[in-house]
C-alpha cells in the first residue's frame, strides 16, 4: 500500500453494509440482520461492538472477516475489497474452534503454518512466544481437551496471533473465562495491540470490558443492528490503559454512559417483544 | 479387620448399585467378569441341550467336538487355505472399497455439486440387496476372483461414501473457517484439518465396513466358488459334517473378532486425545 493511499483511504472501510438472511425459500421471509452499517477504522484502532443479544453483531464481523458476504455494501481492507476469508483477517470465535488432536503448542503453531514471510525456525520461536504471552507456557504438550474451557480460548488467541493478521477479529473471545484471567488477558490484549499496532474488532456483552479495551466503541440497537451511539472512549480515557485506569474517574462516568445505552436497548427490545 | 471387610462389602453393595442403575458407570473388571459369566452360561445351556438329547448330536455337537474339530482343521493345510483365501478376498476389496470412498465422500462433503449429481445414484445402490447382485456380476465378472471383489465392492461402497461424507460433514464449522482466516487454501483445509478431524470417525466406520465385507464374502463363496470359508461351510454340509460347518463359522468369528479388537485397540492408542 502506497503512502498517497493510505493518506485517501482508511485502513478498513465498511461501507452501507447490509445483510439479510433467508428468503430462499417462498414460506419464509427474509430476516435483515445488519442495516445499512458504516464505519471507518484507522490502523492501529481497537473497536469494541456492542448491543443486545441476537442483534447482529457475531453476522458484521463475519462480514468484516469475509466468512459471510454481505447483501449490499462492502468492505474495503487497505484499498481492497473483502471478497473471502484469508490470513490477513485473524478471527477468535465465540466458541472453542482450536483442534483437538493437536497439543497446545501445535494448535498455536498451526497458525503459523501457511505464513511464508519466516522459516520453519521462526515459526517454532514465535508459536513459544505467543505461548508464553497467553501464560501456557507448562501445558505446551497438552491436549486441549485436556485443559480448561479459558486456557482452550487463549489457545485460540494466540494461534490466531500467531497468523500475523493485519486485523484481529475477536467474538465475545473472554466471555467463559473467571474475573481475574479476563483482566489479565484484557491487558495483555492491549499491549499486543499497542505493540504490533494492530487493529482490532471486539465483540462482548461486558460493559467494563469495553470502556477498559476500546478506542472508540459501537453501540448497536437490536435486530436489524444499526449504529446507535459511536462512543469516542480513547479522548476521554486516552490511548494507555492499566489496572488503574478502571478507577478513574472518565472510567465511571463512560461505563455508566455505555450502561444506561445497553440498558435503554434492552428495555427496548422487551417492549417491542411482549406488544 | 471388622472394617476392612465391611468397607469390602459397601463397596460390593455400590459395584451392584452401579451395575443396575440406570445409566449407571461402568467397571471394566465387573465388565469383564458379566461377559465371561454371560459365556459360560450359554456353554452350559449348550450342553444340557444336547447331553440331554433335545437335540440329537448330529445337528448340534457338543462345544468340545466344535473345538476339536476346529483345532483340528487348523492344521489340515485345505482349510489354512481356505482361510487365506476369504481373508485376501475380504481385505483385498475392502481396501479397495476404502480407496474409492473415502475421497469421494471427501468430495461429496466439500462441493455441492459432486454431491447433487451423486447422491440420488448411491441412495438407491445402496438399497439394492447385495444377494440379489450376485447372479448379475457372475453373469459379467465370470465365477473368478473379479466376481467376488465385485460383490464386496457393491456391498460396501455405496454405504461406506455415506458414512464418510457423513463424518467430514460433522466437523465443526468453525475448524474449517479458523483454516480460511489462518491462510489455509481449500485443499489445504482437506488435508491437514478435514482429515485429522475426522479420523477417529473414519477408522471406526472402516472397521464397522470390514465387518460386512465378512457377510457378503460368505454369500459370495457359498453361490459360487472352488475355495474360500463359505465354499468349505458349503460342502461339508453336503456330507452333514455339523462339526465342520460349525468350525467354519466359529473360525469367522474368532478372525472378525481379533481383527476388529485389533483396530480397537490401534484407535485407542493412536486417538489418545479423544
Ligand atoms: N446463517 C443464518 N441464517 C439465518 N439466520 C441467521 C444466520 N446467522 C444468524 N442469523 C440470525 O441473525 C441474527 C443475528 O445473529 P448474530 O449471531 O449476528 O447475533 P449476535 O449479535 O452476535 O448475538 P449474540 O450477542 O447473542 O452473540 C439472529 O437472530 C440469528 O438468528
Ligand atoms: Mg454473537
Amino acid at each position: 500500500m502506497s503512502a498517497a493511499m493510505a493518506s485517501k483511504l482508511p485502513f478498513l472501510r465498511v461501507r452501507e453494509v447490509e445483510k439479510e438472511f433467508g428468503g430462499e425459500r417462498r414460506d419464509e421471509p427474509p430476516i435483515k440482520v445488519v442495516d445499512k452499517v458504516s464505519m471507518d477504522i484507522a490502523e492501529g484502532e481497537f473497536i469494541v461492538y456492542l448491543g443486545p443479544s441476537g442483534c447482529g453483531k457475531t453476522t458484521l464481523l463475519r462480514i468484516v472477516g469475509g466468512l459471510e458476504s454481505a447483501s449490499s455494501g462492502e468492505v474495503v481492507l487497505s484499498g481492497e475489497k473483502v471478497r473471502g476469508p484469508d490470513r490477513r483477517k485473524g478471527m477468535v470465535f465465540q466458541a472453542y474452534a482450536s483442534f483437538p488432536w493437536l497439543s497446545v503448542l501445535e494448535n498455536i503453531k498451526f497458525g503459523t503454518r501457511y505464513r511464508t514471510d519466516i522459516g520453519k525456525k521462526e515459526k517454532l520461536e514465535i508459536s513459544k512466544y505467543y505461548l508464553d504471552l497467553v501464560g501456557l507456557g507448562s501445558y505446551a504438550d497438552f491436549y486441549v481437551n485436556r485443559i480448561s474451557g479459558g486456557m482452550r480460548q487463549r489457545v485460540a488467541i494466540a494461534r490466531t496471533l500467531a497468523s500475523a493478521p493485519d486485523i484481529l477479529l475477536m467474538d465475545e473471545p473472554f466471555g467463559a473465562l473467571d474475573a481475574q484471567t479476563r483482566e489479565f488477558l484484557q491487558e495483555q490484549l492491549l499491549e499486543i495491540c499497542r505493540v504490533e499496532k494492530k487493529a482490532a474488532i471486539f465483540v462482548t456483552h461486558d460493559v467494563e470490558e469495553a470502556v477498559f479495551l476500546a478506542d472508540r466503541a459501537f453501540m448497536f440497537s437490536s435486530r436489524p443492528a444499526t449504529i446507535i451511539e459511536e462512543i469516542d472512549i480513547a479522548s476521554e480515557l486516552g490511548p494507555e490503559r492499566d489496572s488503574r485506569t478502571k478507577e478513574s474517574e472518565s472510567f465511571f462516568h463512560l461505563r455508566n454512559h455505555v450502561r444506561d445505552l445497553m440498558r435503554r436497548q434492552a428495555r427496548e427490545l422487551q417492549d417491542s417483544s411482549s406488544q | 479387620m471388622v472394617d476392612a471387610t465391611g468397607g469390602a462389602a459397601a463397596r460390593r453393595r455400590q459395584l451392584l448399585a452401579s451395575l443396575v442403575a440406570f445409566r449407571g458407570k461402568s467397571n471394566a473388571r465387573a465388565n469383564f467378569a458379566l461377559g465371561i459369566a454371560a459365556f459360560a452360561l450359554f456353554i452350559a445351556v449348550w450342553y444340557s441341550i444336547v447331553l440331554t438329547g433335545t437335540v440329537p448330536e448330529r445337528f448340534l455337537p457338543l462345544p468340545g467336538t466344535v473345538v476339536q474339530t476346529m483345532l483340528r482343521l487348523l492344521t489340515e493345510a485345505h482349510f489354512l487355505n481356505d482361510i487365506w483365501v476369504s481373508v485376501a478376498r475380504v481385505w483385498g476389496a475392502f481396501l479397495l472399497s476404502a480407496l474409492f470412498a473415502v475421497p469421494i465422500g471427501i468430495w461429496m462433503s466439500n462441493y455441492r455439486l459432486v454431491a447433487a449429481l451423486l447422491e440420488p445414484i448411491v441412495d438407491f445402490i445402496r438399497y439394492l440387496p447385495v444377494p440379489a447382485l450376485v447372479p448379475l456380476l457372475i453373469i459379467w465378472f465370470g465365477i473368478g476372483e473379479a466376481s467376488k471383489i465385485a460383490v464386496l465392492w457393491m456391498g460396501t461402497f455405496f454405504q461406506l461414501v455415506l458414512l464418510v461424507t457423513d463424518d467430514a460433514k460433522r466437523i465443526p464449522r468453525e475448524f474449517v473457517e479458523s483454516g480460511f482466516t489462518l491462510g489455509a487454501k481449500p485443499n489445504q483445509i482437506t488435508r491437514d484439518i478435514l482429515l485429522p478431524a475426522m479420523l477417529p470417525s473414519l477408522v471406526d466406520n472402516l472397521r464397522i465396513t470390514l465387518g460386512w465385507c465378512w457377510t457378503w464374502i460368505i454369500v459370495a463363496e457359498i453361490v459360487a466358488a472352488k475355495s474360500g470359508i463359505g465354499h468349505y461351510i458349503w460342502s461339508m454340509r453336503r456330507f452333514l459334517k455339523t462339526p465342520e460347518v460349525m468350525s467354519g463359522i466359529l473360525v469367522i468369528g474368532i478372525i472378525g473378532l481379533l481383527t476388529d479388537q485389533a483396530i480397537r485397540a490401534w484407535h485407542r492408542r493412536h486417538f489418545r486425545y479423544l
